[in-house]
């Protein structure tokens, strides 16, 4: 009997010392860069990605763009996800080893590796860097309030920019749209700082949807803004984004201000600056009075590099 | 007979080593640099560069260690980082970097910095060894700004070894020093200090192995976009991660945490202050970039300490005699070649040579992988590449020459 109640005993521990060892989540957040969002199972809301924060295989992680977030495997292995996108932890964890090969594998690897080493391949593949610098904002004589390069996926864009050093009363701005063959599709002359671009409209519709943007002073094409891209989303690209916006539509309308500023949330999580902005524009306009969205439109302009 | 093979292979050894000082000699003073390029791109690796960088197994995290992003923030910033952090109770705080003296422009900064250095319990401060090479009776030591300092708990050192002669060098660092005498009085490294505030068994353990220098048995990086195989394996907070508390407590709740400089921002890739050559670097050959910031070097240390992982190896006289005892099996081997099948001296040793070559690369890598030692081979690989050839000199000519029927056979022509 003695016998049997220290076997029973003995059980009982390694039973009880395994759940305590059991790790209770398939991933902890090591290091956290860009504004990520953690989309916990079962739950309809997201919410800030924390360093520390635990992931569980039924969560999503919703990483912004330029995003760089470390894990940490509950057996220790790590592993990174760069870049914009929704990844499923279950997705992630299959892609975890967390067996260790033998010294002579990883050295025949290491050795095919090398062999297989494409030797430069066609200059055509190595010519992803340049020897300039990107100045979409700052450096130009009339800084503009977007990205150099920008996708974007509703029909209208506002593109704001400040007034440079000897704009005069009276003095114009036009708005030069180009396609990528340099060929003039649009111009329009303002003396405001801001314009509204509406690309459904039929002085801008292009098949290519690849537009080239440029403001300068009427009369002194010196004073300038440096060119921004705009990329016209067509239907088949980012089928996710426009699910999920689709939904967005369904229950929520945008004809309040708020709204907008949800919309602008949607827009800047996925990546998509130009719509974002576009949206904030439009709030501020139909609120002015309201701080708040000033504020949020500033941080956002900051987060994004669009604003010191 | 017997006797005079042992001696020609005794003697053949001592050419064989002679030759090997007299072209070590004649390189010391680097004329043949310029016609060398290879060897001077290859200076800088070593063959267990290879396995820190591309063989080990992938190692995992380790959470005991968080890394708080300095980025250049001002004094009065670092000091509200610092009661953030510390309210959430780390084992200790130490801070990778110097405040030297006080900033008259701005001493609301300064009091907000040592509100901040007040506000944690356990704190360690950087202090600087500035040693004489040739006096070790004038080293002496720099601190932070007294003021500051008088917060500290500890001060603990935080010099690596590398052959940078001023902080801006590119430098390679795959050691340091785990102690300092310094005119009597016992310093300790700073990655040794914050060790031991978490485990001081483990910290009195490695000191106890009483090495002037050890090796760092790099574990990983930070967020370093593929600089190395192993970019992610400590916790990381950058600014906004603290000012806005974006963390779980739990990170940093009894941990080591360094406040240290990793970039303006995580994963800054083009700011080059304080950032090392590692063994980690994916390009082993030939580095372009460095690789890891200084902080994180100090947190590989602290790792290998809490892990009781160190690298153990061999000794310039024990890679001495090893090459000595390998260069006489060699001599001996190629001796009885020479007399035996002279016909066949020249593909033979060749080949043996090629493939001992290749047995001592993929055993010194082997070993270090799985026993952590680290075997100085440098001289054994050498007098193995010379013996075949220095060894048909040491016959063909010196043997020769003191003989009179060699002497007499140079100058004698026979018939074609």
């Amino acid at each position: 009997m003695r016998k049997f109640i220290s076997y029973v005993f003995v059980a009982g521990m390694i039973l009880v010392s395994s759940v305590v060892t059991a790790q209770d989540y398939a991933f902890r957040v090591l290091a956290n860069k860009g504004e990520n969002q953690l989309k916990k199972a079962g739950s309809a809301q997201a919410e800030t990605l924390k360093t520390g924060a635990k992931l569980n295989s039924g969560d999503e992680i919703i990483a912004s763009e330029g995003a760089y977030i470390g894990l940490m495997h509950k057996t220790g292995k790590t592993t990174e996800i760069r870049g914009a996108g929704t990844k499923k932890v279950s997705d992630i964890e299959k892609n975890i080893s967390t067996g260790s090969s033998s010294i002579a594998s990883r050295y025949a690897q290491f050795v095919m590796n090398k062999m297989n080493e494409e030797e430069g391949g066609s200059y055509k593949s190595r010519m992803a860097a340049t020897g300039a610098v990107s100045r979409a904002t700052g450096s130009a004589a009339i800084p503009v309030m977007a990205p150099a390069q920008a996708d974007l996926l509703g029909s209208t864009a506002i593109l704001r920019w400040d007034a440079p050093e000897g704009m005069e009363e009276g003095d114009l701005y036009v708005v030069k749209i180009e396609n990528i063959f340099n060929e003039e599709i649009f111009a329009e002359e303002t003396d405001k700082t801001s314009i509204e671009l509406d690309f459904a409209d039929e002085a801008l519709a292009y098949d290519m949807g690849l537009y080239l943007v440029k403001i300068y002073k009427k009369g002194d094409e010196e004073i300038a803004s440096s060119e921004i891209g705009i990329k016209k989303v067509k239907s088949s690209d980012k089928v996710e984004i426009q699910e999920s916006l689709a939904n967005l539509k369904s229950e929520v309308s945008e004809d309040s201000p708020l709204n907008k500023i949800i919309y602008a949330s949607f827009y800047e999580e996925n990546g998509l600056i130009l719509d974002a902005l576009t949206k904030y524009e439009e709030a501020i306009k139909m609120s002015p009075e309201i701080q708040d969205f000033q504020e949020l439109y500033e941080n956002f302009l900051i987060k994004n590099g669009l604003a010191q | 007979m017997f006797k005079k093979f042992w001696l020609d292979v005794i003697l053949g050894t001592v050419f064989i080593f002679g030759l090997m000082g007299l072209f070590n000699s004649v390189t010391a003073f680097k004329i043949f640099d310029v016609f060398d390029p290879i060897g001077t791109a290859f200076g800088d690796m070593e063959l267990t560069d290879i396995v820190f960088s591309q063989l080990r197994d992938d190692p995992v995290a380790d959470d005991r260690v968080v890394l708080v992003n300095l980025s250049n923030l001002s004094r009065g910033e670092i000091g509200m980082m610092l009661q953030i952090i510390a309210k959430y109770n780390p084992a200790c705080i130490g801070i990778d970097s110097f405040f030297y003296s006080p900033h008259e422009d701005d001493p609301e900064g300064d009091m907000m910095l040592m509100a901040g250095l007040e506000s944690v319990d356990n704190l360690i401060l950087a202090e600087k060894l500035l040693p004489d090479p040739e006096d070790p009776s004038n080293d002496t030591i720099a601190f932070s700004w007294e003021v500051f300092n008088s917060f500290a708990s500890e001060n603990a050192f935080v010099n690596l070894i590398t052959d940078a002669e001023v902080q801006e060098d590119l430098k390679m660092c795959r050691e340091f020093s785990p102690k300092y005498d310094l005119k009597g009085d016992q310093r300790v490294a700073f990655a040794v200090a914050m060790a031991a505030q978490y485990d001081s068994a483990a910290a009195a353990e490695f000191l106890a192995r009483d090495n002037e220098v050890e090796i760092i048995n790099y574990r990983g990086n930070v967020l370093d976009y593929g600089a190395t195989k192993f970019g992610n394996k400590y916790y990381a907070l950058d600014v906004p991660d603290v000012f806005d508390e974006n963390f779980t407590p739990d990170i940093i709740e009894g941990k080591v945490v360094m406040f240290c400089y990793l970039g303006r921002w995580l994963g800054d890739r083009e700011s080059f202050e304080d950032k090392f050559y590692t063994p980690l670097n994916e390009t082993y050959i030939g580095r372009a970039f460095p690789d890891m910031y200084g902080g994180v070097v100090h947190a590989n240390i602290i790792s290998m300490i809490l892990n009781r992982d160190y690298i153990d190896d061999m000794s310039d006289n024990a890679g001495y005699v090893f090459a000595i005892i390998l260069c006489f099996l060699n001599v001996a081997l190629f001796s009885l070649i020479y007399k035996k099948i002279p016909k066949w001296y020249d593909g033979i040793t060749k080949l043996f040579q090629l493939l001992e070559i290749g047995v001592l690369s993929y055993g010194v890598i082997y070993i270090l992988e799985l026993y952590s030692f680290k075997a100085e081979i440098g001289v054994a690989m050498a007098a193995v590449a010379l013996a075949g050839d220095s060894l048909e000199v040491y016959y063909g000519v010196v043997k020769n020459s003191f003989t009179k029927e060699g002497r007499k056979s140079l100058f004698k022509v026979d018939k074609l």
